[in-house]
């Protein structure tokens, strides 16, 4: 076989690409996990493994400091399986009983006549529970609402939470008079303020989505919405889960919470919470 | 074309009849979110743009590449195709899948966009088709294979022309990344889609989807390539500078293509820094078989400007034949592939795509590169076929220069202004701007410059479709066959390197399982990151 036009059998250019492809890989890999995670801010005093458990992405690698929890959570709720199982379990008749003690305040159809006492009929029922727990644990300022609720069990809440959930919403007539139109409003609840890092607030309280706890705001008394941003806004009330009312709050104009509380106030709830 | 005419234009018609239905989408959903227009239900537009991207990631360049596979398999290794109803079957699927998927999608049953984004979960059927589709692609990718060992087994000692052996990268490098997506829709989303499982991991999915997502693109880039190679030249009168180079260049691309997707997940908290590094520098070395396409391409039109008599060092730009649809387009896209390029190297480097990350600037890049670039060629190569499918000229030489025009200037009318909002903070993926909030007010007319230049790219489209229809019915007439450029050293014989795959193949394996290998198996041991899905636009919600 001296078939002058045969290819040779061996080509260098394989052995040498390959040589060069594995060396930039190698060189690649030093770089990478060793020198960059080494040589790169906060990584002082970090040893050769933990630097390149850093790099491969190992979490246990990167916790060399032990991030310390401070604080206490902000509530006792957690929106767990188990907590969804055991709302659904509560007795609206049972609830209707124990209401009684709040109706003076509340309303007998959980529609308040004082502005500053919230409405609670149709109410998302996650949403009452968690408040009821906040102030029975004292999360939620409980100066008012503590002695209603200190003496109630576990069940009683899921009960009262279950009745006032089932209450028809407000209404027109029960609705504050003075109908808003504001665009700031409107703008804020659909939009948001994404260069401030507000998130439309629809988004969170319905109808485009809601989050776990979150309350619906649309009929809801307008002193108290007002009166309840202002507190998130300065950190007067605490007992939204990782801050996410607060966060938003903070942002706000006290212009924009007044035009807000105008807003919802003024739109009869639909329900489809 | 030795017998493969008729699949060859079934591929290519099948194509333009999507790209028909999808341009107009596009043009409508920059409308709709520009300040020309009023907001309108986010639903509607996601469901579009499922749509366009579906088809333009899934089918309408794959019909062109197996289309063009065909014609360059029969003509370059000079003998009529075999298994052409296998082929038939495989272009059956990928209609068929894509009918499915798209309509799905026309239903509103999966406004997941073409990324997919698990959680979010659509109906089983968009996803059932996309797999119907790739799989079909597959038979493809054999029956290139098959051809060209076979040819090799009958010509131990000849180079494989140089079309072929690119069009056999481009179905390798297709047929090792597209295993990534069809990794994805088999095992993780369809299984949930269907109801088996309860939960899926979108970090798990991110890795796979980036495993196809940047050698797709290479995918749908190496016709054009192979179009610059051994087209271009001759049709500007000229001769390719250099046949190896081009061997170097696809080689290059197949091998680095691949293990380089994590690019595409830079902000991914679930990929280690250093994989980012490691997938960072074997970008980098992506550049290297484009920047060799540019010399010898620009090497190959000085030769055939000189010929034609161009003088000094740019007088031979001027000599070319610009009036030649192929040698325009191609002047096109060089254009458009140098502004792309270099808005990919800032999408590469780590720290510059945070800036631009999930903004307006990367739906620039990649329709300037793809939609662009390598869409311009696709035309030109329709437009160097279609006589040789049909047997007649091609109709209206200066409508289709006209086309070429519109289209560059369109795609640029909608790209560049992308870049800028995209630099000043515009996200992408979303369905309505509010331009009336100071703070955005500035990018209105940017957007709507935009919007203009997507209907720029309708007409294109329009005179497109009209020209290739027309050269349908024009008088039959003696057409010379389809040749392609010689190079102006054709080569006699190759070394083993530059003549054959299975090393190279190798090679791609074992770099992708080295630069994947952890990044895939991390999921199998580290936290539990699944989550339950996300279920959109489907009445029954779980
Ligand atoms: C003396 C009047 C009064 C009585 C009686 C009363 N509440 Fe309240 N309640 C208030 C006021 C005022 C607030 C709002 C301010 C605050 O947090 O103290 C409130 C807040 C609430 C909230 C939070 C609503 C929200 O949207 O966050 C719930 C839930 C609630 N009460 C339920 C009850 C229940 C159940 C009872 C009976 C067991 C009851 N209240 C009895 C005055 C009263
Ligand atoms: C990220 C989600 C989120 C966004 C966005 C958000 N909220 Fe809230 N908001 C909450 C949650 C959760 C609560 C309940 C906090 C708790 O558990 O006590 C809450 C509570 C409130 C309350 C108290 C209601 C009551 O009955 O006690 C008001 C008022 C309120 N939000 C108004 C707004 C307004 C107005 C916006 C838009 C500017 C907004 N929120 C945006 C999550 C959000
Ligand atoms: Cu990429």
């Amino acid at each position: 076989m001296t078939d002058v036009d045969q290819p040779r059998p061996r080509d260098p250019r394989f052995a040498i690409w390959i040589g060069v492809t594995a060396g930039l890989f190698v060189l690649a890999l030093v770089v990478g996990f060793i020198w960059l995670p080494l040589a790169q801010r906060g990584a002082d005093g970090l040893d050769l493994w933990s630097a390149i458990c850093r790099a491969v992405g190992l979490p246990s690698g990167n916790a060399r400091v032990s991030a310390p929890v401070a604080g206490q959570p902000a509530s006792q709720v957690a929106w767990t399986t188990e907590t969804r199982r055991r709302l659904a379990q509560g007795d609206a008749s049972a609830g209707a009983a124990i209401a009684q003690a709040c109706n003076n305040c509340h309303g007998v159809v959980g529609i308040s006549a004082d502005a500053i006492i919230p409405n609670l009929a149709g109410q998302s029922a996650a949403a009452i529970y968690k408040q009821l727990d906040d102030y029975k644990s004292g999360k939620r300022d409980p100066a008012v609402m503590g002695v209603y609720v200190s003496p109630l069990s576990d069940q009683n809440l899921l009960d009262l939470a279950a009745h006032y959930g089932l209450l028809p919403n407000p209404t027109g007539d029960t609705l504050s008079t003075q109908s808003s139109t504001s665009t700031v409003a409107r703008r804020l609840i659909d939009v948001g303020a994404p260069l401030r890092g507000i998130a439309p607030c629809a988004s969170c309280h319905g109808p485009a989505g809601v989050t776990p706890g979150a309350p619906g705001l649309r009929g809801q008394q307008r002193a108290y919405l007002e009166l309840q941003m202002q507190l998130f806004k300065d950190g007067t009330r605490r007992n939204d889960i990782s801050e996410q009312m607060r966060s938003v709050a903070r942002q706000l104009t006290s212009e924009e919470i007044a035009m807000l509380a105008a807003h919802y106030s003024s739109i009869p709830d639909t329900g489809g919470r | 074309m030795q017998g493969s005419s008729r699949l060859v234009l079934a591929h290519f018609w099948a194509a333009f009849a999507t790209f028909a239905v999808a341009i107009p989408l596009g043009a409508w959903q920059m409308l709709v979110r520009s300040p020309l227009h009023q907001w309108i239900a986010p639903e509607l537009y996601y469901r579009a743009v499922t749509a366009h991207g579906t088809t333009f990631a899934y089918v309408f360049p794959t019909l062109i590449a197996m289309g063009f596979g065909y014609a360059v398999c029969a003509v370059s290794l000079g003998r009529p195709m075999r298994g052409l109803s296998l082929a038939w079957i495989s272009f059956a699927l990928v209609i068929v899948g894509a009918a499915m998927a798209l309509a799905t999608v026309a239903a509103g049953k999966a406004n997941v966009l073409y990324t997919f984004y698990p959680p979010l979960l659509g109906s089983p059927y968009y996803y059932l088709g996309i797999l119907v589709a790739v799989v079909g692609t597959w038979v493809w990718i054999g029956l290139m294979v098959w051809h060209v060992r076979r040819w090799k087994i009958d010509h131990p000692v000849l180079p494989i022309p140089l079309a072929m052996f690119a069009t056999a990268v481009g179905a390798l490098l297709w047929g090792w990344t597209s295993l990534g997506v069809g990794a994805e829709i088999a095992f993780l989303i369809l299984p949930n889609a269907f109801g088996w499982t309860s939960t899926i991991d979108p970090g798990l999915a991110r890795v796979l989807f980036s495993w196809t997502l940047h050698a797709i693109v290479y995918f749908w880039l190496i016709p054009a390539y192979i179009a610059f190679y051994v087209l271009l030249p001759q049709a500007a009168d000229g001769r390719l500078y250099s046949d190896k180079m081009g061997r170097i260049a696809f080689l290059l691309l197949l091998i680095f293509s691949m293990p380089i997707g994590l690019h595409h997940l830079f902000v991914d908290p679930q990929i280690g820094a250093g994989f980012k590094f490691l997938h960072t520098v074997f970008t980098g070395m992506v550049v290297v078989p484009t920047l060799l396409t540019i010399f010898t391409i620009c090497a190959s039109l000085e030769i055939a400007g000189r010929l034609r008599g161009g003088r000094g060092p740019f007088g031979w730009i001027a000599a070319l034949p610009w009036d030649r649809p192929f040698v325009l387009a191609s002047g096109f896209s060089m254009v458009m592939l140098g502004l792309g390029g270099a808005s990919g190297i800032i999408n590469m480097s780590y720290v510059l795509n945070s800036t631009v990350h999930n903004t307006q600037w990367v739906t620039g890049h990649f329709h300037l590169i793809y939609g662009g670039a390598v869409v311009i060629m696709y035309f030109a190569i329709a437009y160097e076929l279609w006589p040789r499918l049909t047997g007649r000229p091609l109709a209206a030489p200066k409508l289709v220069r006209l086309q070429l025009w519109t289209w560059s200037v369109g795609m640029l009318l909608v790209t560049l202004p992308w870049h800028l909002v995209g630099v000043m903070g515009q996200p992408r993926r979303m369905a309505y701007y509010d331009f009336s909030n100071p703070a955005l007010a500035s990018q209105g007319v940017w957007v709507t410059v935009s919007a203009i230049g997507g209907f720029v790219l309708v007409f294109s489209a329009a005179l497109f479709i009209g020209v290739l229809l027309a050269s349908h019915r024009g008088p039959t007439a003696a057409i010379s066959p389809l040749k392609f450029s010689l190079a102006v050293n054709p080569p006699r014989r190759l070394p083993k390197s530059l003549n054959s795959f299975g090393i190279w193949a190798a090679l791609v394996l074992a770099l992708t399982l080295a630069n994947y290998g952890y990044p895939l198996a991390q999921f199998a041991f580290l936290g539990k990151s699944a989550v339950p899905a996300f279920p959109v636009s489907q009445n029954d919600r779980r």
